[in-house]
């Protein structure tokens, strides 16, 4: 009677043990407002955005820029810079350059993102006098900051790399 | 008591003896803008010490063009260093030398003395820059008024540019090379017309004090005319500027080097700064940036490259690069207004840009072809328009001395048109470049460079 008053219980713990283990393995859609949570063990936030956006839209030939490049190219001060992931490409008739920065301060987001917003008009003005059809395109790019982020995507694709990088930031 | 005395006087000693060295040398040397690491710098303590040259203030400012003036008071105080009269009988006829000018005497006696004979018509210019062609000559009528000769140093091959000299000044020109005051510079160059600096003027003109002589074997006459034969039937070897192959530079090479373009440069700057090739070679490159519009002011809505994020005139540009070597590729965004207007546009450019950087050697690269299949092709813009272009430019560089870089070569098919595979966008503009051909550019640049600088 013990051993099988015994073995009832064991068997009610094991059932409820699974029973508890019914969560729903669909997680092929995230909610929206969730983000993903990065492991930055080995790879900032940036670098992840960067590599979602190589990997993603099959870019072939991203050519990546170190942060003491950022000053000569755009006048964006490497002292002030915690973090970039930054790179160019050769491909069409404008080069595609992507730029991703995370400031120390909020100050110095302010400025990075001034000095985006000059790269911004000075890709405007020289479109618009060469090509209709990048002219149109370089009107669609918009520097984004958020936090200590200031992001330009000078790219035919940028909304698409604007809503990989909306998955992390 | 005794060791102590002994280290007072050996340290006493040495306290004089570095008094008497640094005495001497702030004695030799009044200016505090020149030192020993200057090339000029023995000249012009050399013209200091023998009073030739004296000190308005503590700055020589060696690098400022000199003024007829001042040449015209070096040559009078050598006069008197040599124990020449150099009293005046009549008042200077100049009406802009005033008798409260320092130089006043000096001008009043190289009138007199037929060293000058003025700018124009009663009037010296004394504040005005000298030539070098100028200071040769007033250096040659001085030896000749007190019947100096000089050494012959140098020998009587032409300069390149001999025939540009004015032939008032030739025999004086020819005289300063056989003498050795002159040499030219390392592509035989002699530059009449260019404004000596002070540095430059003061070099000259020691170097003429330590040559004219009474007499001497082998003289060289300073007398007016002496040398126009060596004129006569002087031919000029023609300069050809396209640049052959040559073993490849260190990208340290590009160190002083900048790069003006268009849209096709623009690839290069952001190839080579993302792959750290050309050293640290600066770019002022922009789409769209033509021979017409390279040398316009800055506007809001205007086309230039821009520094450290900063939108700047080409010209300003040029000057904060303080580049050694200037690289350009601009025309094709103005071919479609014609050829001939698009080469005259770009000499006019480059001309500025050498009196901007007087010493940069200039390289002009060809304009690049487009694909087969470029959607851009038109009667006013295709390969034929270019390649006419790049013939006209190739022969502006051997008129004018400068280098020609055949990049169009590099990049091109058997039949001259870009290769598919080096063009990012074929065909819709089929014209620009890829990473690969952006290192196939890179690789010709590092092995095309004239042999006479590579040193």
């Amino acid at each position: 009677m013990k051993k099988i008053l015994s073995f009832l219980l064991i068997t009610l713990i094991v059932i409820s043990l699974c029973a508890c283990d019914t969560n729903n393995t669909d997680t092929e859609k995230q909610p929206v407002e969730e983000k993903v949570q990065i492991d930055t063990s080995e790879k900032s936030v940036l670098e992840t955005v960067r590599d979602e956006i190589i990997s993603s839209l099959e870019i072939e030939d991203a050519m990546f820029m170190e942060t003491e490049k950022l000053n000569s190219l755009y006048g964006i001060d490497a002292d002030k810079v915690k973090d970039s992931a930054c790179f160019v490409t050769m491909s069409g008739t404008f080069p595609h350059e992507i730029i991703m920065v995370e400031a120390d301060t909020k100050d110095d987001v302010d400025q990075i993102s001034m000095a985006l917003e000059k790269k911004l008009g000075e890709v405007l003005v020289q479109s618009k006098s060469y090509d209709a059809e990048n002219y149109r395109l370089a009107q669609q790019c918009k520097v984004y900051t958020k936090d200590n982020y200031a992001v330009l995507f000078l790219s035919p694709e940028y909304a698409k790399m604007q809503t990989i990088l909306e998955k992390y930031i | 008591m005794k060791k102590s005395m002994i280290f007072m006087l050996v340290l006493t000693v040495l306290v004089v003896n570095l008094g008497i060295v640094l005495g001497k040398e702030l004695s030799k040397n009044p200016f505090s803008d020149i030192d020993k690491t200057m090339w000029s710098y023995d000249s012009i303590t050399n013209l200091y010490t023998k009073r030739i040259l004296e000190p308005e203030n503590e700055n020589f400012m060696p690098f400022e063009y000199e003024t007829r003036a001042n040449i015209m008071s070096y040559l009078y105080n050598y006069a008197k260093s040599l124990g020449k009269d150099v009293s005046v009988l009549k008042e200077c006829e100049f009406n802009d030398v005033s008798k409260t000018d320092s130089y006043y005497n000096a001008v009043c006696w190289a009138y007199e003395n037929g060293i000058t004979g003025g700018s124009e018509k009663n009037r010296f210019a004394p504040l005005e820059s000298c030539t070098r062609q100028e200071v040769c000559t007033f250096m040659m009528r001085f030896a000749d008024k007190y019947g100096l000769v000089l050494k012959q140093r140098g020998d009587e091959t032409q300069f390149t540019d001999s025939l540009e000299i004015e032939t008032y000044a030739r025999s004086y020109v020819s005289a300063s090379k056989l003498s050795g005051i002159v040499r030219g510079d390392e592509k035989g160059y002699f530059n009449p017309f260019d404004e000596i600096t002070r540095e430059e003027a003061a070099v000259m003109i020691d170097k003429f004090t330590q040559v004219a002589v009474k007499k001497t074997k082998n003289a060289v006459s300073p007398e007016k005319g002496k040398y126009d034969y060596l004129y006569d039937e002087y031919k000029p070897a023609p300069f050809n500027s396209k640049v052959g192959e040559s073993k490849a530079v260190d990208d340290s090479w590009f160190d002083d080097a900048v790069f003006v373009g268009d849209s096709i440069s623009v690839r290069l700057q952001l190839y080579s700064t993302a792959k750290d090739l050309l050293g640290d070679a600066s770019f002022l490159c922009a789409t769209s940036l033509s021979p017409e519009n390279v040398l316009s002011p800055v506007t809001e809505d205007s086309i230039h490259p821009s520094i450290g994020g900063q939108k700047v005139s080409v010209p300003d540009g040029l000057k904060m690069s303080n580049a050694k070597k200037i690289y350009i590729m601009l025309g094709i965004n103005s071919l479609r207004a014609g050829v001939d207007v698009t080469v005259k546009q770009l000499k006019n450019f480059i001309v500025q840009a050498g009196k901007i950087l007087p010493k940069a050697e200039i390289f002009v690269q060809s304009v690049t072809p487009m694909t087969k299949d470029s959607n851009i092709n038109a009667d006013n813009l295709n390969n034929e328009i270019i390649n006419e272009y790049n013939r006209k430019v190739n022969k502006m560089c051997d008129e004018n001395g400068w280098y020609f870089i055949n990049i169009a070569k590099a990049v091109s098919d058997e039949k001259g048109y870009l290769k598919d595979e080096y063009c990012s966008d074929n065909p819709d503009m089929g014209i620009h470049f890829n990473s690969k051909a952006a290192q196939v550019w890179v690789d010709y640049l590092k092995t095309h460079v004239p042999k006479k600088l590579k040193g």
